[in-house]
């Protein structure tokens, strides 16, 4: 567990007044609130921080055992203990306390260390906070990606069955309410963001719906025309190459590519671009034979 | 289809906001109420996004001008992020060639 320098976290000095601290509190949430920076776990992360450092900071009994003990945080119950026999010895009463807030969430170990888990202080209102939103990533593979699925999840030891529409896509982030952490004082549920990391376990390369695969031909298929065959998702197709086909040309397979997301019966293309294969190595008749073409000028 | 409705005094106590707030929200067009005999009411769909606005205003003091300017910039952010998104993935295309 890391000593927190909740001073740096806000960016004040050590002696900065109460108001210093709203000010700063108030300009970093501004910047880094949740909702102003949607699916940004940094920011998420730094906004934790920043209410975390504003919630001992802007309490004056917290700041004052903060101060106190700083970097020695870990042994305040000792010092605090000391401290007491001390008061009583020489008083013979005496207690330090420290105000205990409503129940704590998202507070990092060290705060739990010190504060006892307090939370939100009791000089807040008791106000209804949304719960955590979650992110997660789900790994499918290209050819899961076909067709619409089934598929459970297990978040917090809990299962979550989700669907997943055909022709979701690689990096796409969808939401699934309700399924984040608990709300605070009956606040609603978090969401649960689930981020697609699609693996292309294909020879093509696609964008967005559409599938594109280079294909090599026989430059004699490509000068006289023919027949070749070509690999889709959905088993072989043949292909009429026309005579006289150029070096890169492209050909469109019509509805040969990757689901439409949410459309239904709707796919996108396969785009094959057509490579000729120059022969390296020939037979003497071969060569016979392309000599007697380059003498026809060809 | 049925349609679920919240009651605004209801949804108004829950949080902890002034009436007026969520009138005003519908006055600059940033939620829609329905309204049934005199009294408003919110379409539960319309639920997280009053939530997301209600934070605003209590948590970073932002008033419903700043609400509205932060959507605007939201739906701007969002559409700039599926054009990346869609960039990216043309770009990965060529990386791959």
């Amino acid at each position: 567990m890391e000593f927190i320098d909740y001073y740096k976290i806000l960016g004040i000095s050590k002696k900065a007044s109460d108001a210093d601290i709203k000010k700063a509190y108030r300009k970093l949430a501004r910047k880094h609130h949740p909702d102003l920076n949607p699916n940004d776990a940094k920011a998420e992360k730094k906004f934790k921080q920043i209410n975390e450092a504003n919630e001992v900071l802007s309490d004056p009994e917290k700041r004052k055992k903060y101060d106190e003990y700083g970097k020695d945080w870990q042994h305040a119950e000792e010092f605090e203990k000391q401290k007491r026999a001390q008061r009583q010895r020489n008083s013979g009463f005496g207690r330090y306390t420290y105000s205990e807030g409503q129940s704590a969430r998202d507070f990092s170990d060290f705060f739990e260390s010190m504060f006892g888990g307090a939370g939100f202080g009791s000089s807040q209102r008791n106000l209804k906070f949304r719960g955590q939103d979650y992110n997660a990533e789900l790994q499918l593979t290209l050819t899961d990606t076909l067709n619409t699925h089934k598929q459970t999840l297990t978040i917090d030891n809990k299962n979550i069955r989700i669907t997943v529409p055909a022709g979701i896509q690689d990096g796409q982030t969808i939401r699934i309410t309700g399924h984040g952490g608990p709300g605070v004082n009956n606040g609603p549920m978090g969401d649960l963001y689930l981020t697609f990391k699609i693996l292309n376990n294909t020879s093509f390369t696609c964008e967005n719906a559409n599938l594109y695969k280079t294909l090599e031909i026989p430059l004699t298929t490509a000068i006289l025309g023919g027949e070749i065959t070509t690999d889709t998702l959905n088993g072989k197709v043949k292909l009429k190459v026309k005579p006289g086909t150029q070096n890169g040309s492209k050909v469109k397979l019509r509805g040969k590519g990757l689901p439409k997301y949410k459309k239904e019966g709707q796919f996108g293309d396969l785009f094959v671009t057509y490579q000729i294969k120059i022969p390296t190595k020939l037979t003497t008749k071969q060569k016979e034979l392309f000599k007697e073409l380059t003498a026809t000028q060809l | 289809m049925e349609e679920h409705l919240i009651p605004i005094s209801d949804f108004c106590q829950g949080y902890e906001i002034e009436v007026s707030f969520i009138m005003g929200l519908q006055e600059y067009e940033l939620i829609e109420l329905k309204t049934i005999k005199n009294d408003y009411f919110l379409a539960i769909e319309e639920l997280p996004k009053v939530e997301r606005m209600v934070r605003l205003y209590q948590e970073l003091n932002i008033n419903r001008e700043g609400i509205e300017a932060i959507y605007h910039l939201l739906e701007r952010t969002e559409l700039m992020r599926e054009e990346l998104f869609l960039l990216k993935q043309r770009l990965k295309r060529y990386e791959g060639i």
